[in-house]
């Protein structure tokens, strides 16, 4: 019988520690005289940096994922959404979180539950139809200031100098805001230093998925979301780690040769993470390699060409260090506002279904792979978004694809039985046998 | 001569203008020679359309079961955007000349793309419309430069100059048809509303349809008959519609006239109502500046209302709706949530709270592609009775 298991990976524990350690800070951030701010995971982190080093965030879709990962907690907290007649259908990541604040409970990466962290303010980038509303309404019921940030502007192709305004105007208002609401002087020079941080983790990020162009795929998608959300892990170690694997040809699974290359397109469903790639990878030695979120969440890619052509090729760091010389607050936030609006993958989508669909055309050839997955998520509306436009071109392009559904952080609404059925489907559409049938 | 209300012409006009919208549209395209251009959300400037002699229509749906549109949209997108686009793809939009949105919630803007892709009109544009309006200090300024460029956007595609006039001309009967339709809103202010949220609603959704020439004659006539008329119903409970989209004419039947329990509906928030021409646009020097800042300061959807909070509740359409409950004296209120429209239902539990300081009993009822009239009489009934309605018979 051939045995798959997953390539470790050296730094991991490193980056757990970390992650650990870091949603520890923010249960105590307060405790400690510090100050933690609440927003979406699309926020610009490095904007509130600048109130000082001791400044924490609570992403509340990344804290979500992990919320839902927790099957029972995750169920309770659905639950009791319903119990007090919040719609079923609304983004199963502000359910849980809203039931996380409003039962004041808090989850820690080891299972821990203690109690909410209240933050001194929320702040969040409005994307989705979801993220201000989501905001908005704890920060009423809990008492705590709030504000929210358009980014209206269209995608990056067509942007100018008004539209870059609109933004970084509205990024002075927030740390003036900031400042009147936690009583601290903002530091641009922190700011500055943040902000460096920030644009080199996004070039990193995009590097780091960029690899798994290579055959073998070097990392798999359930360790790449492990990491995504690690903003000051040790990345140059996990970096030159894959480098290495590149370099030696060895794949993300080991005791079997990479059998296929399957892409997906949404977040994950979280409560069934292990149950849904390691069946994939295990039972037939085929490689999850990634997906339009995890490629295009976090990475500045170049992104929309002029004509709307989605050109999935990382942004150097280099570039960005010589287009802006960071000397002054004006410049930082122009420097951010420009970056997010022009690069950020997964933001281009909300503004055009052409360019979603042109982003996943062009990643099933960039990435090399045989098949996608789509994950028709009930859970999110914002994600799902184009779907079925680019179902259709995949599928006029005679590219293989297969949809299965569920709700990404809901464990009452993901089927493993049926999931697997869908997975052991395609897998025979692909032509792929189960290892052991091969044994 | 006292003559009931249900026989008034204008009224019937309203819903005769409803029930054969495309018609009206053709014919007023074939005697006018202008071009027909449907707008997705009420957002898009119209006056700038109708300045360039073009006849905005709203793009609404048929209320009939069609299941043409899942094949390129999601199952989860609310019914009324299933609705608008399943009713393009049989071809009943296949008359306009182009289509407009604006930066509005995923699920329209998912059907303008589509429409777009699959309906061949002949232009198309999408205005990157402000999103957060309330709080937002530099949403005027920003929204004045995208109307421009749509104003501009209409003048290539049309060939013809937009004038300083033409769009002074244009405002001046906008804001002729919002005063008079507000007028009559406020008739029902008092003790038996001359006319029933089925009356007003069909209303405003005419005044979505038609041009808004004739539409205001319709009103005019119909305000000064509102003197002389009397209700042969019972006024019963005073109730209030919020919502996001609604256009349900078979619900407002239902309630005022089909239940066994009297209720008239006195006011309705939602962007088929109140929110689609309360205030005016005041004309200034610029007039596309004038008309940005009457769209961002208008009483916002829910997905635009989403200012900053101190601790405290800042959503301006929330100050608007409790003023209003006050002013109508509304006995009740029906949230009446378009299923999968998140922004609406994520002010649901801020609006119950709201309700609940002011002790005004809520209900709230899911909306789906059609109305489902049995279960619905026997849940509003059961609403009206726990508000104290006693029954008509």
């Amino acid at each position: 019988m051939t045995e798959v298991k997953i390539r470790p990976i050296k730094v991991w524990d490193e980056f757990k520690k970390v992650r650990a350690k870091y949603y520890k800070d923010i249960s105590e951030a307060k405790e400690k005289g510090g100050l933690l701010w609440s927003g979406s995971g699309w926020s610009l982190a490095n904007i509130p940096s600048g109130l000082g080093d001791d400044v924490y965030f609570l992403y509340g879709e990344p804290y979500a994922a992990t919320l839902a990962w927790f099957k029972d907690y995750a169920a309770e907290s659905q639950e009791y959404m319903d119990q007090i007649g919040v719609a079923r259908d609304a983004c199963s990541y502000l359910r849980v979180y809203w039931s996380s604040a409003l039962r004041g409970t808090f989850i820690l990466t080891d299972g821990t539950v203690v109690k909410y962290p209240e933050p001194n303010f929320y702040w969040t980038v409005h994307i989705c139809d979801s993220h201000a509303k989501w905001y908005q309404h704890i920060a009423v019921r809990r008492g705590v200031p709030m504000k929210a940030l358009d980014v209206c502007v269209g995608p990056g192709n067509q942007l100018n100098e008004k539209k870059i305004r609109y933004v970084v105007n509205q990024l002075h208002d927030s740390i003036k805001w900031m400042e009147k609401v936690t009583g601290r002087e903002y530091s641009d020079e922190l700011l500055i230093k943040r902000t460096y941080q920030a644009l080199e983790y996004m070039c990193r990020w995009s590097r780091i998925v960029n690899y798994n162009k290579s055959v073998p795929a070097p990392i798999e998608e359930k360790s790449l979301f492990s990491f995504y959300t690690v903003f000051e892990g040790p990345w140059d170690k996990l970096e030159k780690e894959i480098q290495e694997r590149v370099k030696k040809g060895l794949g993300a699974l080991e005791g079997v040769e990479e059998r296929g290359r399957i892409l997906g397109d949404m977040q994950p469903p979280w409560p069934v993470l292990t149950e849904f790639y390691r069946y994939m990878e295990y039972k037939y030695g085929v490689n999850p390699i990634g997906s339009l979120y995890i490629y295009a969440i976090a990475g500045a890619w170049k992104a929309l060409d002029e004509k709307g052509n989605f050109v999935w090729e990382p942004v150097k760091f280099e570039e960005l260090l010589e287009k802006y010389e960071l000397t002054n607050r004006d410049e930082a936030l122009r420097a951010t506002a420009e970056t997010f609006l022009r690069h950020h993958g997964m933001w281009q989508t909300f503004y055009d279904s052409s360019f979603k669909r042109k982003a996943v055309l062009s990643m099933t050839e960039e990435w090399k792979a045989d098949g996608m997955l789509l994950f028709m998520n009930r859970g999110c509306e914002g994600l799902a978004i184009s779907q079925l436009d680019y179902y259709h071109a995949l599928r006029e392009k005679g590219f293989p694809v297969a949809t299965w559904e569920g709700n990404f952080a809901d464990p009452r609404d993901l089927d493993i039985p049926k999931i697997h059925h869908t997975i052991d489907t395609f897998m025979a559409r692909l032509g792929i046998n189960p290892l052991d049938s091969e044994s | 001569m006292l003559k009931l209300i249900e026989n008034l012409s204008e009224l019937k006009r309203f819903s005769e203008w409803v029930d054969t919208r495309h018609d009206y549209a053709q014919r007023w395209k074939k005697e006018t020679g202008g071009k027909v251009v449907g707008y997705i959300c009420t957002y898009v400037p119209e006056e700038i359309l109708y300045a360039a002699n073009i006849l905005p229509v709203r793009i609404l749906g048929s209320k009939v079961p069609d299941s043409s549109s899942r094949v390129y949209h999601h199952d989860m997108w609310c019914p009324f955007s299933h609705d608008c686009l399943s009713t393009a793809l049989r071809g009943d939009f296949d008359y306009l000349d182009g289509i407009v949105t604006t930066l509005s919630c995923l699920h329209m803007r998912q059907v303008f793309w589509l429409m777009r892709d699959k309906c061949e009109f002949d232009w198309s544009y999408f205005i990157p419309f402000p999103h957060g309006t309330t709080n937002n200090p530099y949403a005027e300024e920003y929204a004045a430069s995208e109307l421009e460029n749509f104003k501009v956007a209409v003048e290539e595609w049309t060939g013809s100059k937009i004038t300083k006039s033409d769009l002074e001309a244009s405002i001046e009967i906008y804001n002729k048809n919002r005063k008079l339709m507000k007028k009559i809103y406020e008739l029902r202010k008092g003790d038996n509303p001359p006319i029933t949220g089925l009356h007003s609603m069909e209303m405003v959704l005419a005044s979505q349809l038609v041009d808004k020439k004739a539409h205001n004659e319709v009103l005019e006539s119909l305000l000064e008959k509102l003197e002389n008329v009397e209700s042969d119903r019972e006024q019963g409970s005073r109730l209030m519609l919020i919502g996001s989209e609604n256009d349900d004419r078979d619900f407002m039947r239902l309630v005022e006239y089909e239940i066994n329990y009297p209720a008239t509906f006195v006011f309705e928030e939602h962007c088929t109502g109140a929110r689609y021409f309360w205030s005016q646009i005041s004309q200034n020097n610029n007039l596309v500046e004038a008309l940005a800042k009457y769209y961002v300061d208008r009483i916002p959807c829910p997905s635009k209302d989403w200012g900053a909070a101190e601790g405290k509740d800042e959503r301006r359409r929330f100050s608007f709706i409790k003023e209003i409950a006050k002013e109508y004296r509304v006995d009740g209120t029906i949230l009446m949530q378009q299923k999968f429209c998140n922004p609406h239902e994520l002010d649901i539990p801020g609006l119950r709270d709201l309700f609940k300081e002011l002790n005004i009993p809520t209900y709230t009822l899911e909306f789906d592609q059609t109305t489902p009239v049995g279960q619905f009489s026997t849940r509003v009934e059961a609403f009206l009775e726990s508000i104290g309605e006693e029954i008509l018979f």
